[in-house]
């Protein structure tokens, strides 16, 4: 495949249900070998795009292709390539991991049946034996749910959410086997997720929604660059300690999250000068720590969550 | 769509819906013919005698094979495999019509299941029981029983194509069941009470109904005291054309409105 080479495109992509405007002129492209991580609130768009992409939904102005195929009566053969996990995984309540496989291997076309034991693998529930997924918690129903996006050794994957319910060795799991397939198998993966922390470790781009627009996209390196390191203070009062800093350091730029967290960047001051300014007024110091510029301040900076 | 009925085979292979039914239907083709051909000692005038007079009994299917259309085609959208299927590539026209295939598939392995196995234990008894086995009128018989099955299969279809638009319509099983109770009985009530009415439009439109139909075809329409059966070549042709065309404006309808909508999990 060709390294600039599509695997999506979006041109003006638009969404609406009535009055109300799911998806506003997205212009959109991921390739070959890229993991995008789209980021927004509940309602932004995400998963109208991601189900727009599967041809569930059908958009009402605009285009998309898929592996470089636009006209529509195609694209419904280039989805065979694609793997899917978007809102509850599919499954029959009442069969085993291995039915549920075998009922889209069927439907797929898949004769060879080391492929579900492949899958079951990949995503640690090849000892789930005859346990029907009534039985199964939240995070195995998504791992199940991911067996069945990887059956059909997509080239492009579109998770919506897949980390929710899992636990830390799930998530790390995950996380590397998207790697894996990025990167040695040039998967291109589209993913959304609310664990902005956890985005960053995977994503190598990242695109910001937000009421239906795709307001800003940015890759990981240049995330990076965005800013300094920053010293972030946890204290008791956060806006009596931004006011000390602000007056005994002269310190121009302070910035607070809704979490009561100060940031301050690291040029600005040094850890010792600070320490003991906060000692000398008596503030109680919570937690102190180094930040490197992340997604989630990225985030809401972007969205003007900070004050 | 060849790959959509293998995985809608494999789908009614652990149904328990398919299953249960497939019991019920063991069941009373080993116990019906027992319980009927004890009263006569299951004598029969030729082989196919027994299944011709219990064809009326295959009225149960128009209750039992609607209800089973009616989770199967929603099945899909109730458990997200809809949706993962048409993601990947299917087109949602074929997942219909494969749903639909597949339900004819159903139906004829009902009836070949309830009729077959009837027929199987009744000769089987009366050969045990040393019961007399005659072959007159058979081809009589023949014909009669041929002929009421191949109507029963499509008449059937026209129910499973009614249920199954439908349920692709609303995509909710309990709706679903709701529409496919008002379309069963509803049929059934304006077949019965409107067969005597005296605007010729009601008349016409009981004339017309597919419950009415089945009950002529079936040997058991009652009118002013007298069983009415199909008679003619016209009359034949309209019992054929009524399901067929139901059947094409059904699932024409299916496949467009499918087509065009979003499909909402």
């Amino acid at each position: 495949m060709q390294w600039n080479a599509t695997v999506f495109e979006a041109k003006g992509l638009t969404k609406r249900y009535g009055p109300a405007c799911a998806l506003q002129e997205i212009n959109m492209r991921i390739r070959p070998g890229e993991i995008y991580g789209c980021i927004g609130e509940n309602g932004a768009g995400k998963t109208t795009l991601m189900r727009i992409i599967g041809g569930l939904v059908h958009p009402t102005s605009g285009e998309i292709s898929l592996f470089g195929i636009s006209d529509r009566s195609q694209l419904h053969a280039v989805r065979q390539q694609i793997g899917f996990l978007i809102d509850t995984p599919g499954l029959y309540p009442h069969l085993n991991a291995e039915q549920n496989l075998a009922f889209y291997c069927h439907n797929y076309g898949i004769t060879d049946q080391r492929r579900i034991a492949g899958v079951l693998e990949q995503v640690s529930l090849s000892d789930t034996g005859n346990k029907k997924v009534s039985e199964y918690s939240l995070g195995m129903r998504q791992r199940l749910g991911l067996a069945i996006a990887l059956l059909n050794q997509p080239q492009f994957l579109v998770l919506d959410e897949p980390i929710n319910g899992l636990d830390p060795s799930g998530i790390i799991e995950l996380r590397n086997i998207l790697e894996h397939l990025a990167k040695e198998n040039g998967v291109a993966i589209l993913i959304s997720s609310h664990f902005l922390n956890e985005l960053q470790l995977l994503a190598t781009t990242f695109g910001f929604m937000h009421k239906g627009r795709l307001i800003h996209e940015i890759s990981a390196r240049e995330l990076l660059k965005t800013g300094g390191t920053r010293i972030c203070v946890q204290t008791s009062d956060p806006a009596a300690t931004a006011e000390i800093l602000k007056r005994e350091l002269q310190i121009a730029e302070i910035s607070m999250t809704s979490a009561g967290d100060v940031y301050i960047s690291k040029e600005s001051t040094d850890m010792e000068k600070l320490m003991s300014v906060l000692l000398r007024h008596s503030i109680s110091i919570q937690g102190i720590h180094l930040s490197t510029p992340n997604l989630e301040n990225y985030y809401m900076d972007l969205i003007g969550g900070n004050s | 769509m060849r790959n959509i009925l293998k995985g809608q085979v494999y789908y009614l292979r652990k149904d328990v819906v398919f299953k249960g039914i497939c019991l019920f239907f063991l069941l009373s083709g080993i116990i019906l013919p027992v319980w009927l051909g004890s009263k006569n000692g299951f004598q029969m005038d030729n082989p196919l005698e027994p299944l011709r007079k219990m064809m009326s009994l295959s009225l149960i299917l128009y209750f039992i094979i609607p209800i089973q259309a009616c989770f199967f085609i929603t099945e899909g959208f109730e458990n997200g495999s809809a949706a993962n299927l048409i993601a990947s590539g299917q087109r949602r026209s074929f997942y219909f019509l494969g749903k639909y295939i597949s339900e004819m598939k159903v139906i004829g392995w009902f009836i070949f299941q309830f009729c077959g196995l009837y027929l199987i234990v009744y000769i089987a008894a009366a050969l045990l029981t040393g019961a007399s086995v005659g072959f007159s009128r058979i081809q009589e018989d023949a014909a009669a029983v041929f002929s009421i099955l191949g109507y029963n299969l499509l008449y059937l279809a026209a129910y499973a194509a009614i249920i199954m638009m439908a349920g692709v319509l609303v995509k909710k099983t309990a709706t679903a069941v709701v529409i496919t109770f008002v379309t069963v009985f509803g049929d059934f009530l304006l077949g019965g009470y409107l067969k005597d009415s005296s605007s010729a439009l009601l008349k016409g439109i009981s004339d017309h109904t597919l419950m009415t139909q089945i009950l002529k075809f079936s040997g058991m329409y009652l009118s002013n005291s007298q069983i009415v059966t199909l008679s003619g070549f016209h009359e034949h042709l309209r019992t054929i054309l009524i399901p067929i065309l139901i059947i094409g404006v059904c699932l024409t309808v299916a496949v467009i409105c499918f087509e065009k909508r979003d499909l909402r999990v």
